[in-house]
């Protein structure tokens, strides 16, 4: 069964069925007729209009993926023409969320939701640390048993560089935009950090190589807002 | 201290700010137990508040704390707040840009020319 929850615009249910919506929301069908073949225990509200537009001109896309060594969190966001923006995120017992949001409060909702946390600042000396590309391709892997693998490879080349660490906690965070350029291109954005305890590091890419940047946890948070597509990048769907 | 023109702010009106505050009698003269202190003010000061970083730093200088803070600004809009402070005799000085995210390489690009000429001098060394 499909919920909605007034006080923060937000469908509740089982993924698929939730999909299901989000396409019939996103298409012409008068709104009754739309809830009362995908959830018709929901009343009319007043958030479903903009929610519906925003589904039908997305102005740019970002995927966020939250990996740790006890889950995966892969949250799809979407901004519409009309400054609205809808998220979708997984819940437990494949039960997911549909949820409305204003265009402005999107940096802090980005924040919140790969649980972003102050850090340490990387010492003078603690430069860039190679490391093998397909551990961290491992370390986002969907599989539970892969990504701790991965990361008890990956955790003493860090050891050596950084120190011991504070905690055990460890989270790769990739977030992607997608949108449509002004000239008509598809284009696209990609940042991917990870963070170990309160040391935060940025993923690059150079001459082949992969490197994990050690970073202030305030620089760790620029790159992830800098995904978004700047204003004057995006062409408007309509 | 600074307000960008309306132009250029953006949406929330991004803007700088320094303040010099002589400290109460009651005060503690130790800047981690300030910082203690404001960082709990904040958090019950601000329903949303979400702290991005947090940790000693040298500012203009002198010993003093860095601190990056998110919080929804009233007309719904995240912002981000950059400051520095430093105890300097008697007085706090706090140096603090507020700016909308979706602007943020502007803004921390400022930020960092900012701080690159930010100087806290003792009356001795205004002197000289």
């Amino acid at each position: 069964m499909i919920t909605f929850d007034s006080a923060t615009a937000t469908f509740r249910g089982p993924a698929p069925a939730l999909e299901a919506l989000a396409a019939a929301l996103a298409a012409d069908g008068a709104l009754p007729e739309v809830l009362a073949a995908h959830a018709p225990e929901v009343a009319e509200d007043p958030a479903m209009p903009g929610l519906r537009e925003a589904l039908a001109t997305p102005l740019f896309r970002l995927e966020i993926t939250v990996s740790g060594p006890g889950a995966q969190q892969k949250h799809r966001i979407l901004i519409g023409a009309n400054g609205v923006g809808v998220r979708r995120s997984p819940l437990r017992d494949g039960h997911a969320e549909l949820s409305a949001f204003p265009l402005g409060t999107l940096p802090g909702g980005m924040t919140r939701l790969v649980r972003f946390l102050p850090g340490a600042a990387p010492l003078p000396e603690q430069g860039p640390i190679e490391v093998p590309g397909e551990q961290l391709v491992q370390l986002a892997s969907a599989d539970q048993d892969t990504r701790v693998t991965a990361w008890s490879a990956l955790a003493p080349l860090l050891g050596t560089a950084l120190g011991e660490a504070a905690d055990v906690s460890w989270q790769i965070v990739e977030a992607r935009s997608s949108w449509r350029s002004l000239t008509g291109e598809d284009s696209e954005d990609l940042s991917v950090q990870i963070r170990r305890a309160d040391h935060h590091l940025l993923v690059e890419e150079e001459n082949g190589s992969t490197l994990l940047r050690p970073v202030t946890s305030l620089r760790a948070w620029e790159e992830l807002i800098r995904v978004l597509p700047a204003h004057d990048q995006v062409a408007s769907p309509r | 201290m600074a307000k960008l023109p309306l132009a250029l702010s953006g949406p929330f009106a991004d803007n700088l700010v320094l303040t010099l505050e002589p400290l109460p009698s009651e005060a503690p003269r130790d800047l981690e137990a300030i910082a203690a202190i404001s960082r709990a003010q904040q958090h019950a000061a601000v329903p949303d508040l979400h702290v991005l970083e947090d940790r000693s730093e040298i500012v203009g200088g002198v010993p003093g704390r860095t601190r990056a803070l998110l919080q929804t600004a009233p007309p719904g809009l995240t912002v981000v707040t950059r400051q520095v402070f430093a105890l300097v005799g008697e007085d706090l000085v706090t140096l603090a840009l507020t700016s909308f995210p979706f602007r943020d390489r502007e803004n921390s690009a400022l930020m960092e020319q900012v701080l690159a000429s930010f100087r806290i001098l003792s009356d001795e060394e205004v002197r000289a």
